[in-house]
């Protein structure tokens, strides 16, 4: 937004030999290299490209092959390694959220078994998608790269069919019953118990969604048709199509969520007794108020709706995924919604907030969304800022009363900031929200 | 887009004409407790390295201060240190608690407030609110001891250390004259409802790279003496000599008192052995807060100096302090040019601030639609700020880290099994070096510069590890 070369240049670095391992891995932080964070370098490179290509009118297609020729042997890193039973669902520990599940999904996994992660597909899922769309771009300049597509969009469709169905050795992470995506815990005997946690790891499903206009797929003519004959042989042999392609404008849909899931999922995510708060979308449903516990090997393991301090110890510094809102999670969710909208238009419309009787297209709610985040910093009537809760020297000292901070998260009923107050890096992303409704 | 200065300047440095991004907000706020700093046996980075001893203990991997800059290899550094007067230190960092010492204890206890920044750093604005009344130390670290998880952080804010008004508000703001000269403009407001009596030490000092075999020539900093002699002299200034960095110069109206030491350890307070000299990091801090400033005394030349003033503000009102550090040396450092300078970057960083905010038809015509919310504004621009701000230095070079450095005591066998647990892959010490200090040969300008969030950010905790 301010300086798209900088963003450029620390994209790269983190590319660079002295901080990718050899084998492709990113490292996640300094206390351990080896923790894996979500695979958001592709998606971040993209945001860039895209915003710079906005504003000056032209992309840099160079930076964009620079990248993706690393960030390829990054997503090799992935899927050799983060996907056990070689089925397209992807495991990957702690994801940066630290304590959203009822164990450390790092570490002692109960009853020996594994956990198949339903954002660790996500995550995944996505990033075949960046793959796919950055692939796409660099081919209008440069054809070599149409190639590489076709493997990007066939890999999609594997992530997204075992993330949706049953197959011989996989139950599928969706809940028909319960219209949400949920963790499964693999056991040693062959069990799978899913973890019924309604969280941001079940939404973060929303985040793989890609529409490519047709005008942009008529100028790659052997991908189109290497797409079109992968189409044929899946509709031929009865799977999952995954792949939408638009009655009147033509242009084609990639998403894990197919438009009836879609639906459920939204429904619970804009209903304000479960995700919706003032201030954003909670990292947990508060349906869970009263608690979730599930029995696991002869131990009972639980977690609460806590949406300011958590209780528990999970990870040092107390970062709290159990109900509050966090930003950046926010930020993809909208982005999210921009692209359905791309495609669904204005005749789909759900309701926001769920219950409410108010329709509203995509478009719309990710403006309201946006709404509801900015407004956690704004003053209210009477000069309060939500973020501040109880420090009412900012709304009364005039020394105090422009002065804004960045909390790490919010309370997820009051907006009040929680953490560290200086997290600019990413609540900072605000500043974006407010550029584009601004 | 509308080009603005600020936008020709950031061509200038992408397009390799100027350099503008050599200097800026690169100094970190917090470099005791990090996992760099880390020389322990069992991997405890935060008990190995504490608040209590950063003011004694050279750093190995990066700097830490108010405030402050660097250049982009932090080899030459300045921020702004404090003293009330009543505090049991001079407040030369930000305080904050570790991680197990309570409820997000990894966060910082202060006030402070990234206020605005510009891409290229023309422009950079920063607040900090110092308590007068004696900074409760002592208080935030039991209460917080005493309260569980599940209870809010005890905060600076509710010790009611700013009840009553009884504080400063510290502005430091930097203009760029040009890609090496920088303004500096310290204005401090008294905002109780009585006088008081403030320090102000802005410091200078270069990172410590020559005890560790990483310099052919210890760089020093030194007072000219030729100036301030003049009664029509109005300022002093010093030479500061770095093998790499060539010539700087720093001009400071004078001062109560010049203080030079060295960036060396205190030996004697942290680990019971004899230092040296008494020129040691924490010399500042013993001289104010024993109020004896004889040892120092005579010292023209160090590795660390501060200009120090003392004075009284009255009720409500300010003072203003100018400070001019520059690549080459300067006839009239605190001209009318320094004022206007600093109106011209201000202005700039507005246009600039505009032009990626307002809808073009605004950015025209200059009238801003009704609806263009100024709280909105605020709150974007300082967003940016503290993104801008974020930018630090950061180093690390793995085999050296594990193995250490030639000429010191190698560190404890076990850190690296420590190190190994924590699942950093196995082949961590032969191809896992983050290498990107400024000593690697054809390392391109700027690869050291992080985004990072500059107090804290994910760390699991390290009882899970050992």
């Amino acid at each position: 937004m301010a300086d798209a070369e900088f963003a450029k240049n620390q994209l790269i670095l983190f590319l660079r030999e002295w901080y990718m391992h050899p084998n492709g891995q990113l490292p996640a932080y300094e206390w351990a290299f080896g923790d894996v964070n979500p695979p958001v370098h592709a998606w971040s490179c993209l945001q860039v490209y895209k915003m710079e290509k906005e504003r000056s009118g032209s992309g840099d297609v160079d930076f964009l092959k620079k990248v993706f020729q690393k960030l390829l042997i990054n997503f090799t890193w992935w899927v050799n390694r983060k996907d056990k039973n070689g089925n397209n669902v992807f495991e990957g520990g702690f994801l940066g959220l630290d304590n959203i599940g009822v164990f450390d999904r790092s570490n002692q996994i109960p009853g020996g078994g594994y956990l198949e992660q339903a954002d660790g597909t996500a995550w995944m899922g996505m990033y075949s998608l960046n793959m796919l769309e950055m692939a796409l771009e660099i081919a209008q300049y440069d054809p070599t790269f149409e190639d590489v597509a076709t493997k990007f969009f066939e890999h999609f469709v594997y992530i997204a069919e075992s993330l949706n169905r049953i197959g011989h050795d996989w139950t599928g992470a969706w809940d028909e019953q319960e219209g949400f995506f949920y963790d499964i815990l693999g056991l040693p005997n062959g069990e799978y118990i899913p973890l019924k946690v309604r969280s941001l790891v079940g939404l973060s499903t929303l985040f793989a969604v890609f529409v490519l206009p047709k005008t942009q797929l008529d100028k790659l003519p052997d991908f189109a048709k290497r797409l079109r004959w992968f189409q044929q042989y899946r509709k031929d042999n009865g799977d999952y199509l995954v792949l939408d392609e638009h009655p009147v404008h033509g242009a084609l849909h990639l998403s894990l969520i197919p438009k009836e899931r879609l639906s459920r999922l939204l429904h619970a995510m804009l209903d304000e007794k479960e995700f919706l708060s003032p201030g954003g979308i909670r990292s947990l449903s508060k349906v869970h108020e009263h608690g979730y516990s599930v029995q696991i090997d002869g131990q009972t393991f639980g977690l609460r709706y806590e949406p300011g301090e958590s209780s528990t110890g999970l990870f040092g510094g107390n970062s709290n995924w159990r109900g509050p809102v966090w930003m950046p999670m926010n930020f993809m969710l909208i982005r999210a919604l921009h692209e359905y909208h791309l495609f669904y238009g204005t005749e789909y419309s759900v309701e926001f907030p769920t219950g409410s009787g108010q329709m509203m297209c995509l478009q719309e709610v990710a403006d309201a969304l946006s709404r509801r985040l900015i407004s956690v910093f704004e003053k209210d009537g009477s000069g309060h800022r939500p973020v501040n809760g109880h420090d009412r020297i900012y709304a009364e000292n005039p020394h105090f009363q422009d002065l804004v901070l960045f909390y790490e998260y919010f309370h997820g009923d009051t907006g009040r900031g929680v953490g560290a107050s200086h997290q600019t890096g990413w609540t900072g992303v605000v500043a974006a929200l407010i550029g584009e409704l601004g | 887009m509308k080009n603005t200065v600020e936008n020709n300047r950031l061509q200038e440095h992408y397009s390799n004409k100027k350099h503008w991004l050599h200097w800026g907000p690169y100094l970190s706020e917090r470099q005791w407790g990090t996992v760099r700093e880390d020389y322990s046996p069992g991997g405890t980075a935060w008990d190995s390295f504490p608040h209590d001893h950063a003011r004694s203990r050279v750093y190995r991997w990066g700097e830490d201060g108010i405030a402050g800059i660097s250049d982009e290899w932090q080899r030459l550094c300045f921020a702004v240190a404090l003293w009330n007067g009543k505090d049991p230190i001079i407040k030369e960092r930000l305080f904050g608690l570790t991680g197990s010492e309570g409820n997000h204890g990894e966060d910082v206890k202060e006030l402070y407030y990234y206020l605005d920044n510009t891409p290229t750093h023309s422009y950079m604005k920063h607040l900090y609110k110092y308590p007068q009344a004696e900074f409760p130390y002592e208080q935030l670290v039991r209460e917080n001891a005493r309260r569980g998880r599940e209870q809010p952080e005890y905060e600076l804010l509710d010790t009611g250390i700013f009840d009553g008004d009884r504080y400063w508000d510290v502005f430091t703001e930097y203009a760029k004259a040009d890609k090496n000269d920088l303004l500096i403009k310290i204005t401090v407001h008294n905002r109780a409802p009585e006088a008081a009596e403030l320090h102000l030490l802005p410091t200078l000092w270069f990172r410590n790279l020559w005890s560790f075999g990483l310099m052919n020539q210890k760089p020093v900093i030194r007072l000219q003496s030729s100036d301030g002699l003049k009664p029509s002299d109005d300022y002093r200034s010093l030479v500061l000599n770095h093998e790499k960095m060539g010539d700087y110069f720093f001009y400071f109206r004078q001062p109560e008192h010049l203080l030079f030491t060295e960036n060396e350890n205190n030996s004697e307070r942290l680990w019971g052995q004899p230092n040296s000299s008494v020129f040691v990091k924490d010399a500042f801090h013993t001289a104010l807060t024993t109020n004896n400033f004889e040892f120092l005394e005579g010292k023209t030349e160090g590795t660390k100096f501060s200009p120090m003033y003392r004075f009284t503000v009255e009720a409500g009102g300010s003072a203003v302090f100018q400070f001019r550090l520059s690549g080459q040396a300067v006839k009239t450092p605190f001209g009318k040019n320094f004022d206007k300078t600093f109106d011209d970057r201000k202005k700039e960083a507005d246009e600039f601030y505009d032009s990626i905010t307002l809808s073009n038809r605004e950015q025209i015509t200059g009238i801003r639609q009704a609806g263009t919310d100024n709280d909105q504004q605020n709150i974007l621009r300082q967003a940016l700020a503290g993104m801008l701000w974020s930018k630090q230095y950061y180093n690390i070079d793995m085999p050296r880290w594990l193995d250490g450095d030639p000429g010191q005591l190698p560190p404890p066998e076990e850190r690296k099994k420590a190190v190994t647990t924590t699942g950093v892959p196995s082949t961590t010490r032969t191809s896992f070096p983050c290498r990107t200090n400024g000593n690697t040969p054809g390392t391109p300008p700027g690869t050291s510069l992080s985004i990072v969030c500059r107090w804290r950010w994910r760390t699991p905790n390290l009882q899970k590890i050992s």
